[in-house]
């Protein structure tokens, strides 16, 4: 199977560099055949490396130890779905992986695009079929996991315990969907920038694709701090790790994308800035990679070192070359068409929101990059950590969360200031209670009540909004509330739609403050022995010792340490931490040991309890405990997010209609007859 | 005032703000990384040195880890191309140059 997948690759590697050639001659020269060759080409791409990538699979389902990479990852006893797992759980697999997922997107990009798009196709074709180049490439000559060894091992090596946990299996695949649907935006703005049909129509045409590649970006970052939760031990889900960092800085600048977006579709603005933003996010996903696979900065992420960073680095330098090359030569073509009219408009709370988004972006890339930075510069590495993401990103966060509020609340164009009276009193008024109710049971930390009262603001605009809206459809339609409800959504998904992304912003926020309060303690404890942990909201949480016991699971041996927990008077049950040693199918010992954690989780707040070991071999066992409130609304807060994502951009109801596309064109034909009557006036 | 002269002026202030807050951030967190070389002059030039908090940036060696949860104490190796350090709470950090990496085109030292 392995020359059957290393052919495969072979042929992919030709493949996108014909479909590469043919997109860019078909677009330029406009031949039909060379055309229709770089779209089969896209298909042809998926089917290839869909066959390198079975082959693969193939290998690992069959612990075929002699391939390198199935020794490295997999053992006998390791169970089927880490099996698959491994796929993407090591270098070479998941860069095969991330060449795969493109392929299907860029499949489905050239299956899906409405045929009025048709002029952009062959440069979307040929700019796909390039990243996937590079991939194979990087798969083929830095990377590759079908390498075979000399002799076979009778076991492989085993997968990495952390990364044996339901949490794994999926928050990779959903980041790496994240990563990789950013290469359809970015290659649609290419073929604008190239044909420079620079109209709307290119972000129609990529509307959906950069809200599904969002929620994919979303719903990743969420699946890894909740892998972080309960898989690290350590109590918390986010530690500004470079690798988390890498995974952050596209969603921030495409969430601002997703935002000024809309002022050039309504007002003809920001062509310049929205192209810098789409590139800028198909860059960082390219530097996250590199970050994550050249060792450059250290993190608990990284691949092994190897000279994969180097071919990510060239790539990054001449992408972000070409593209800038591109823009630069296109400026004239993206002048604005019209101008921001007033300081209190919606167009001017989103470029704001979009500042902040980006300047957040700025400081955690800056961040992470400073210990690099000081080296260069100084000659000594100084390092920043948590503190300084806080402390920089917790008054943006704030900033952003009251724009969150502030945005929809303001009229296009101009708001009069009667419509802003009308407009905030509500949620004014509802922060106000908000952060009234916190003051008075004793909250005194200044960012958390800007969180909770800002909270309760953007709730506040929310409810208005919708209960406005549903009214009106009450009084226009005389439909019930419920039904007005449901039609109010159903056709104006992407407007309401975003309104529960908001909302799940909302919940995520209040989650990040509950870390304010949380509580952490270590205990020793004997058979029988307690300990009493007060928590924020005032109960008493007693943890009493039951004792150790020592039992064989599947691939590992596990010690695990019980406590009987009340909270107050009433009990909780018996929560278990364990210490597990994974071994291979001969029982040698693999990896360091590794924790599990036992959660008990609350909608007030999350009992975390680890096993740390216990004392000389004795049933005397050493326990950290954490409270941890409102951590169940992040999740929840996530889970908001995709939902309100999904909302926008689910078919039908918030899309452009024929109509107003034709608008559209008629109103950039009008102006490119404009230009060319100056043109001529001028000559 | 124009709503773009007042939108620049509005730009201008967060680009400023954020400026602050990165710069201040800097100085308020940043923090300088001790390697083993350093740390193994710290403790050539002061023996008695013993529990003081050290920042180090290196690799920490493969198996080295001896947890003591009688005590909740850490044993461990860390390495650097430099030097090499044995680090625990029983005394000073005990460090030592590195092993020369033995390659094939390496040679034999004389005697």
């Amino acid at each position: 199977m392995t020359i059957l997948g290393q052919l495969a690759l072979w042929l992919a590697l030709l493949l996108a560099a014909w479909g590469s050639i043919v997109g860019i001659l078909g677009g330029s020269q406009r031949r039909p055949e060379l055309i229709q060759s770089a779209r089969r080409t896209s298909y042809a791409l998926f089917g290839v490396v869909s066959v390198a990538a079975i082959a693969l699979l193939t290998a690992l389902l069959r612990n075929d130890f002699n391939v390198q990479y199935v020794w490295a990852y997999t053992s006998r006893n390791l169970p089927t779905p880490y099996l698959i797992s491994a796929f993407y759980g090591g270098q070479a697999g998941s860069l095969l992986f991330w060449a795969l997922i493109l392929t299907v997107f860029a499949a489905a990009a050239q299956w899906l695009t409405p045929r009025r798009y048709d002029h952009l196709m062959p440069y979307v074709a040929a700019v796909t079929s390039v990243v996937t180049l590079f991939f194979v490439a990087v798969v083929l000559f830095a990377a590759n996991p079908f390498e075979r060894m000399v002799f076979t091992p009778p076991d492989g090596n085993g997968l990495n315990p952390q990364l044996q946990n339901p949490g794994m299996v999926m928050h990779p695949p959903m980041l790496y969907l994240g990563y990789v649907s950013i290469t359809i935006p970015f290659a649609f703005a290419v073929a604008a920038l190239i044909t420079r049909r620079l109209d709307t129509g290119w972000l129609h045409a990529i509307r959906r694709w950069t809200i599904v590649s969002w929620i994919f970006l979303t719903a990743g970052i969420v699946l890894g701090m909740w892998w972080a939760y309960v898989e690290l031990g350590w109590g918390g889900y986010w530690a500004w790790d470079p690798v988390e960092n890498a995974s952050l800085l596209p969603w921030l600048t495409m969430t601002a994308f997703l935002h000024s977006v809309m002022i050039q579709e309504k007002r003809g603005m920001l062509k310049k800035w929205n192209m810098i933003l789409i590139v800028t996010s198909f860059m960082l996903s390219i530097f996250g990679t590199f970050i994550t696979r050249s060792g450059v900065i250290s993190s608990v992420h990284s691949f092994a070192q190897s000279a994969v960073g180097y071919f990510f680095l060239v790539f990054l330098i001449l992408s972000g070359g070409v593209t800038a090359w591109l823009l630069v030569t296109r400026l004239p073509d993206l002048e604005a068409e019209s101008q921001l009219e007033s300081m209190v408009s919606r167009e001017a709370s989103f470029l704001f929101n979009n500042l902040l988004l980006v300047g957040m972006a700025f400081s955690v890339l800056w961040g992470t990059l400073f210990p690099i930075v000081s080296e260069l510069v100084r000659g000594t590495q100084v390092t920043v950590g948590p503190p300084f993401f806080n402390q920089v990103n917790i008054p943006i966060g704030l900033a952003l969360l009251a724009l969150t509020g502030i945005g929809p609340l303001i009229a296009w164009r101009k708001a009069s200031t009667r419509n802003l009276r009308r407009q905030f009193t509500g949620p004014v008024l509802s922060a106000l209670a908000v952060a009234a109710v916190f003051i008075a049971v004793g909250v005194r930390d200044f960012y958390t009540l800007m969180a909770f009262g800002l909270s309760g603001f953007v709730v506040g605009t929310i409810g208005q909004e919708f209960w406005r809206g549903v009214g009106a459809r009450h009084r226009l339609h005389r439909e019930n509330y419920a039904l007005a409800f449901a039609r109010l959504v159903g056709r104006n998904r992407r407007r309401y739609g975003g309104y529960v992304v908001h909302l799940g912003v909302v919940v995520v926020f209040v989650a990040f403050a509950g870390n304010a309060f949380k509580k952490q303690t270590e205990a020793s404890l004997e058979p029988g022995e307690s300990v009493t942990v007060r928590s924020p909201f005032g109960y008493d949480y007693t943890f009493t010792h039951m004792g150790v016991s020592q039992y064989e699971q599947l691939n590992r041996f596990v010690s695990a340490a019980s406590l009987e927990v009340r909270r107050g008077d009433e009990p909780l049950g018996i929560m278990t931490s364990e210490k597990r040693q994974y071994w291979d199918s001969f029982k040698q010992a693999q990896f360091q040991p590794s924790t599990e954690a036992a959660i008990e989780s609350g909608l007030r707040e999350d009992v975390y309890v680890v096993f740390a070991g216990s004392v000389e071999g004795t049933e005397e066992a050493v326990y950290q405990i954490t409270l941890n409130p409102l951590v169940w609304w992040l999740w929840f807060g996530g889970f908001v997010l995709v939902i309100g994502g999904a909302i926008t951009v689910w078919p039908g109801g918030g899309g452009p209609t024929r109509a107003s596309l034709r608008r559209a064109m008629a109103g950039y034909q009008a102006q490119m007859v404009g230009r060319d009557k100056e043109a001529a006036v001028v000559r | 005032m124009l709503a773009r002269t007042k939108f620049v002026m509005g730009a201008g202030l967060i680009t400023v703000s954020v400026g602050y807050l990165m710069a201040s951030g800097i100085k308020d967190t940043g923090v300088y990384f001790v390697t083993p070389t350093e740390l193994a002059e710290k403790v050539k030039a002061d023996p008695s040195i013993h529990d003081v908090g050290v920042r180090m940036g290196a690799r920490v060696v493969s198996g080295s880890i001896m947890r003591d949860v009688a005590d909740q104490t850490i044993t461990f190796e860390v390495t650097s191309r430099a030097a090499s350090c044995r680090m625990g709470r029983s005394g000073p950090p005990l460090c030592w140059p590195s092993a020369v990496p033995v390659t094939r085109h390496s040679q034999r030292p004389e005697r």
